[in-house]
């Protein structure tokens, strides 16, 4: 059972990954990037890719494929939100549907459609923990996670910057009036949330496998994370993620995954029919 | 005795939101230090106009010029580098970020220029001091007007134009606004200041602009005005003779 709860802590600090630049792109635009999933997959296959051109351990990876990843994400705002931001939100979530599914066929093309692996981020094996005995790769990808995570908060709430686009984030017309820069500030909150759903998609890899047409269910999670967290809190996308991953995690060993999957879609309709206004109803103006 | 040059001089200024202009023909002028009450109805075009000046609200036609360079064609942020400061309409305070934070993204210069002008503030606003780690959304109405003006003078501004400051605040807390912008106005700032009713500006205002349908059918000395002087202006009863004889009323005259 702790073992479950490790593995599900592990995936559930992907899915935070995933979760939170989701939302930061919600409170930045108020957008919902459907291609979130997508960036996520392209990152683990990014991995995929270089693992056997470096032989180093993965974790050296993680920056390089970040770093690449901002770069698509700057590109995607660049085609599938810039030029739409002025007309209605729809105009956004198709531009992103279509963004993700070039991102999924791209993918599809170059390598297929089996589910592939990248090497671990640090050697396998396990550790004891206080009499528990952990997997390795379970523990490195909390770690990570926790660290970005962490990142994420010191670079809103401690830097110039962060409060740049937090302003942007609550009023962006007013933000402009400040001086701020706010059409930068929106590129680079795609760019992270690109660099997060990518390194999500890394740690994924590492310990899960991960096949092109996963970007559809990896957005629904973040989607569901950030549902149950409430729209547009941070802290709040992170518990819901890791209350989901736990939750099918746990399912999933008892009664297999795909009473997992649908008893947590079967959820999403609950929330849904309680939340109506999760999609289109924008963030209490309490967050920050 | 020589008149300045006048800090922001408006001329023929249209603006609107695309279904046509909605203020037209504006022009008026502001010298260095001035502070201008611009007044009018509901709906006459004052906060269009304050938008337009700071750029938020495209100039469909004329010109804008501060500090004596043209700014028409100039961005939001390259307007405000420039030295000019707006608190909008319904305060639009940044509901989840605390007041330093608020008052510190407000600034574009380096960390020590920033951290002066946050002390400058502060000393302005002691009441912002005393609630800087409170977030937005827990503020009274008169604080959030605070932080609205306190923000509009993070970039160091030589023009503020405030949009309705007394917008659903109680008669005590509008006294305090007010004073705080008589401060303001006192360490030698410009200013604009829209609001639909003589009785909060008078007390730091020198002239009023009054806008009818988004034209200017008064530019006058405020002590020429009266609240009823006012209300035939701004709602067009007698307002034509009306604004032929102010019109004639002496311009700025700065000691
Ligand atoms: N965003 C907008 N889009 C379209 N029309 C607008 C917009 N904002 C204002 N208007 C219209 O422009 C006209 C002038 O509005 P404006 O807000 O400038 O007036 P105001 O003098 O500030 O009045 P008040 O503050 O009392 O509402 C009004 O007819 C208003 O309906
Ligand atoms: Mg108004």
């Amino acid at each position: 059972m702790a073992q479950l709860l490790v593995n599900g802590l592990a995936l559930g600090a992907a899915y935070a990954l995933v979760a939170l630049g989701f939302v930061l792109i919600v409170n930045a635009t108020g957008a919902v990037n459907f291609a979130q999933g997508d960036l996520v997959v392209a990152g683990g296959f990014l991995a995929v890719a270089a693992a056997p051109l470096v032989p180093v351990p993965a974790l050296v990876l993680v920056p390089a494929v970040a770093a690449l990843m901002a770069v698509i994400g700057l590109v995607l705002s660049l085609v599938a939100y810039l030029p739409l931001s002025r007309r209605p939100p729809v105009a956004v979530f198709i531009s992103t549907i279509a963004a993700g599914l070039i991102l999924e066929n791209g993918v599809l093309v170059l390598f297929g459609p089996a589910p592939r692996s990248a090497p671990p981020l640090i050697g396998g094996g396990v550790v004891e923990l206080g009499g528990l005995v952990v997997a390795r790769q379970s523990l490195a990808i909390i770690g990570v996670a926790v660290a970005l995570i962490a990142g994420q908060q010191l670079l809103f709430h401690r830097t110039q910057l962060g409060r740049w686009l937090r302003a942007t984030a609550q009023d962006a017309e007013i933000a402009r009036a400040c001086g701020i820069p706010v059409v930068s500030m929106v590129l680079l909150t795609f760019a992270l949330a690109a660099a997060y759903a990518g390194t999500a998609g890394l740690l994924l890899a590492n310990q899960f496998f991960i096949t092109p047409s996963d970007g559809g269910d990896l957005m629904l999670r973040a989607y569901i994370a950030v549902t149950i967290g409430g729209w547009g809190s941070v802290g709040g996308a992170v518990a819901g993620a890791v209350l989901i991953a736990v939750f099918e995690t746990v399912v999933a060993a008892r009664l297999g995954h795909p009473v997992a999957t649908g008893l947590l879609y079967g959820v999403v309709l609950v929330i849904l029919a309680v939340r109506p206004r999760g999609l289109f109803g924008e963030a209490a103006g309490r967050r920050a | 005795m020589r008149a300045l040059p006048p800090l922001l001089e408006v001329t023929g200024l249209a603006a609107g939101y695309g279904g046509g202009p909605v203020i037209a023909g504006v022009g008026f002028a502001v010298p260095p230090g001035g502070v201008v009450a611009l007044l009018g109805a509901n709906g006459a075009g004052r906060s269009t106009l304050l938008r337009a000046l700071v750029g938020l609200t495209p100039v469909a036609a004329g010109e804008i010029c501060f500090a004596g360079a043209p700014i028409t064609r100039l961005g939001v942020a390259a307007r405000v580098r420039r030295g000019i400061g707006y608190a909008p309409e319904g305060r639009r305070v940044f509901p989840g970020m605390n007041v330093r934070d608020t008052l510190l993204a407000a600034s574009r210069a380096p960390r020590a220029g920033r951290r002066a002008a946050l002390d400058r503030v502060f000393d302005l606003f002691p009441q912002l001091a005393a609630s800087a780690g409170r977030r937005a959304w827990q503020l009274s109405g008169g604080q959030q007007q605070m932080l609205a003006l306190g923000r509009a003078l993070m970039g160091e501004p030589r023009l503020v134009l405030l949009d309705s400051p007394s917008l659903g605040l109680a008669p005590p807390v509008v006294a305090d606004v007010f004073g705080a912008i008589a401060a303001i106005v006192a360490d030698g700032v410009a200013a604009v200041i829209a609001e639909d009713r003589l009785a909060p500006v008078d007390r730091v205002a020198d002239r009023a602009l009054v806008l009818r349908a988004g034209r200017v059918v008064a530019d006058t000395a405020l002590a020429a005005l009266s609240e009823d002087r006012l209300a035939d202006l701004a709602l067009g009863a007698a307002g034509a003779s009306a604004a032929a004889s102010t019109r004639l009323a002496s311009p700025f005259e700065p000691g």
